[in-house]
């Protein structure tokens, strides 16, 4: 697809007619949680939409979002969108390496100065100058302000990006920081998620290409459309949690009847995401469907908030190891308080001097 | 600091350090009043101490003469919260990760009424005494201090359960700072009570009641 | 060697609130239709359905009289239900995996229409195909 073609332009030399493309617009709105009313706006919108440019830098990271992302390989609404825009550096994925990637990239980001769209995935170690990860010998640090400096928009994808991920994690060997950490002048839009559901990647970049604008977000920069509710408030699990329901182990009767998951650790209450609606692998399910309880992966730090198998209202310490420690200290320092308190009584009636009546006629 | 990074630290390190100066300060206060003891009484015993002490911790379980509304209303408060910090299922997970054993919950909706007429009796007692005069002179600092630690918990407790009324994970930081906050007051102010008040009758009736006096 | 579908798990078979709340809002959507000619839609997506909601949502609307297919982009199955100006739309891609899935409640979803612009170009594809068979 060319640059200055619209991507209704490119959808028809495809061979897909307005039907088609009304369809592809449909699904887009279901995925961008509008109503299906939204779908003229959207077409409209996509009609003459331009193809943006797009660099994606992979940092820290596992290459799990990537995967997530493009795991399948056959043709689908999200391969789609990705060849609607231009991706034209991406270090796992584009053909170029060496300098020749670099260079692609450094002329991307001149040609589309201020336009183009910065994706990053995985966190930015700084300590030691930031030299404990770096591509063809530029920190991740230095690269990033670079390639930040142009940019229209940056997308912090998973949860590494976002908020700092696993690297992040107590005790932080490298210095590893989010996105936002070290870019503050420009505007963000976090999409955590260990990785994050590939509709919702997708779904962001949608909502730029057809209203050329950044999504409404939260106060942790995560779009509303997709992070505005928690797991707990769409789980279809909910009606058990409010009668009282609760699974006690993994394989017991609670468990095979799917009941909820609350008692095994479910942090599905203090986390946002769409797991619970837009699910995964296209729909088929999500973690607490499949009976395990959520992680909590698109919330900060959620690899130091106790055990994934401790319930929210626990916690998240070895609060029996405390309990027995302080009753013995406490026992201890109270024996030792008692008895000073009983030796200076004691030592007090031993000092008393009693009066005579010749001591008091002086 | 977001909601979520505040609960982190809510029931991390800030639970850790209450968890510790409770139960360390409740141990300190019991043991050094128990050691310290008291001089022998010498004298001859007019009726046995022991069982009038037990019978003055049940008196002073019933109302005084024209006190009838504020001792129910205590009562409510005081039943009302023990049933709710221990038979609502969320907290007995607690406990089971303190104590190593758990026992039966009661229906989020009967804790939820209970609750309600905790917070009322609270508000009651509250009333009474900023509405009388003698007890509003008697009253000080740490009467208010002790009532606002109790009544906080309650409240903010109910409010994170109802997630339509507030978010629920800053609620639900809160809730637990404010446990926090009662933890850490325990064994420092009169809520102390709580471990001490039946040694305290039993002490009381005994002495009384060596002298062949009733209370 | 144990497989998966040994594990036995069981679904409690009975309606749940959610399936209840969806037919109610299926039938204030239905009342806005006859009263105001308002068309409505509900995005099967975004509703936290109990495994077996679905399929009882399905088996309770069923089929009525029309049945459409239409192939764009992969297939999509377009049939209106045995309550009548309830239609269930369902969007599959090339390979057949589902991507979109709406309950539209209207008296013709707009996909079966003939669309604007595919009928501009419309005379000039049977003009192609006229002259093919003038000059064979």
């Amino acid at each position: 697809m060319r640059r200055d073609e619209t991507l209704a332009d490119y959808l028809k030399q495809q061979g897909i007619s307005r039907r088609g493309f009304l369809k592809f617009c449909a699904a887009t709105a279901s995925m961008m949680a509008l109503p299906l009313g939204a779908t003229e706006a959207i077409a409209k919108a996509l009609s003459l939409a331009k193809r943006p440019s797009v660099i994606w830098l992979s940092f820290q990271e596992c290459t799990g979002c990537t995967e997530s992302l493009t795991r399948s390989s056959r043709p689908t609404l999200e391969s789609l969108i990705l060849d609607a825009i231009s991706l034209d550096y991406h270090h796992t994925l584009q053909a170029a390496s060496g300098s020749a990637a670099e260079e692609a990239r450094e002329y991307a980001m001149q040609q589309n100065k201020g336009e183009y769209i910065l994706i990053v995935d995985g966190s930015i170690p700084v300590k030691d100058d930031g030299i404990y990860s770096t591509i063809a010998g530029i920190t991740n640090l230095q690269m990033l302000k670079d390639t930040a400096q142009h940019a229209a928009a940056i997308v912090s994808v998973g949860s590494c990006a976002a908020f700092g991920g696993i690297p992040h994690a107590n005790p932080n060997p490298t210095g590893a920081v989010p996105v936002m950490d070290i870019i503050k002048d420009k505007p963000i839009i976090n999409v955590p998620g260990c990785p994050p559901i590939p509709v919702v990647i997708t779904g962001v970049l949608s909502h730029y290409l057809t209203y050329g604008t950044i999504p409404e977000l939260d106060t942790l920069k995560r779009p509303l459309a997709f992070f505005g509710d928690t797991i707990h408030d769409r789980c279809y699990r909910r009606p058990f949690y409010d009668q009282g329901k609760f699974a006690k182990t993994f394989d017991d009767e609670g468990a095979r009847k799917g009941w909820c998951l609350y008692e095994l650790g479910c942090k599905g209450p203090t986390t946002h995401n769409a797991c619970a609606t837009a699910k995964w692998n296209g729909g088929t399910s999500f973690p607490i469907e499949s009976g395990h309880p959520c992680l909590g992966c698109s919330e900060p730090d959620f690899w130091d908030a106790g055990g994934f198998y401790q319930p929210i209202s626990t916690a998240d310490f070895d609060v029996n190891k405390l309990a027995t420690t302080a009753v013995v200290a406490g026992a201890a320092a109270g024996a030792a308080f008692g008895l000073y308190n009983r030796h200076k009584k004691s030592s007090a009636e031993h000092q008393h001097h009693k009066t005579s009546t010749d001591e008091l006629k002086e | 600091m977001s909601a979520i990074e505040l609960l982190s630290w809510a029931r991390g390190p800030a639970l850790q350090f209450s968890v510790a100066v409770f139960i360390v300060g409740i141990l300190i206060r019991v043991l050094e009043i128990w050691i310290l003891g008291r001089k022998k009484d010498l004298s001859e015993p007019k009726a046995a101490g022991f069982s009038a002490g037990m019978r003055t911790i049940f008196t002073r379980s019933l109302p005084p003469p024209g006190m009838l509304k504020y001792l129910i209303s205590g009562y409510i408060f005081h039943i009302g919260f023990f049933v709710v910090l221990f038979f609502f299922v969320p907290h007995i997970l607690f406990f089971k990760d303190v104590l190593g054993f758990a026992w039966f919950g009661l229906p989020n909706g009967l804790i939820d009424g209970i609750t309600i007429l905790s917070l009322a009796s609270l508000l009651y007692t509250l009333s009474i005494r900023l509405s009388d005069p003698v007890r509003r002179m008697l009253s000080n600092f740490n009467d208010y201090f002790a009532w606002t630690v109790t009544f906080l918990p309650l409240l903010t407790g109910y409010l994170a359960f109802h997630r339509h009324i507030t978010d629920y994970t800053l609620m639900l930081a809160i809730h637990i700072l404010t446990v926090n906050l009662l933890l850490i007051s325990f064994p420092f102010t009169k809520l102390t009570h709580a471990v001490t008040l039946f040694a305290s009758r039993w002490y009381n009736g005994a002495i009384a009641g060596r002298k062949g006096v009733k209370v | 060697m144990a497989s998966l579908s040994d594990i036995s798990v069981t679904l409690e078979q009975r309606p749940t609130e959610q399936l209840i709340a969806v037919l109610n809002e299926i039938d204030s959507l239905l009342k806005e239709l006859i009263h105001s000619d308002q068309q409505g839609t509900i995005d099967l997506r975004s509703l936290p359905l109990f495994p077996g909601d679905y399929d009882m949502l399905k088996q309770l609307l069923a089929e009525g009289e029309v049945s459409a297919t239409l192939q764009a982009m992969g297939p999509s199955t377009i049939q209106e239900t045995r309550v009548p100006g309830v239609w269930w739309v369902t969007h599959f891609n090339q390979d057949d995996e589902k991507i979109a899935e709406y309950i539209e409640i209207t008296r013709l979803p707009s996909l079966l229409k003939t669309t604007d612009e595919d009928l501009k170009d419309a005379p000039e594809g049977l003009r192609n195909l006229i002259e093919q068979v003038i000059n064979n």
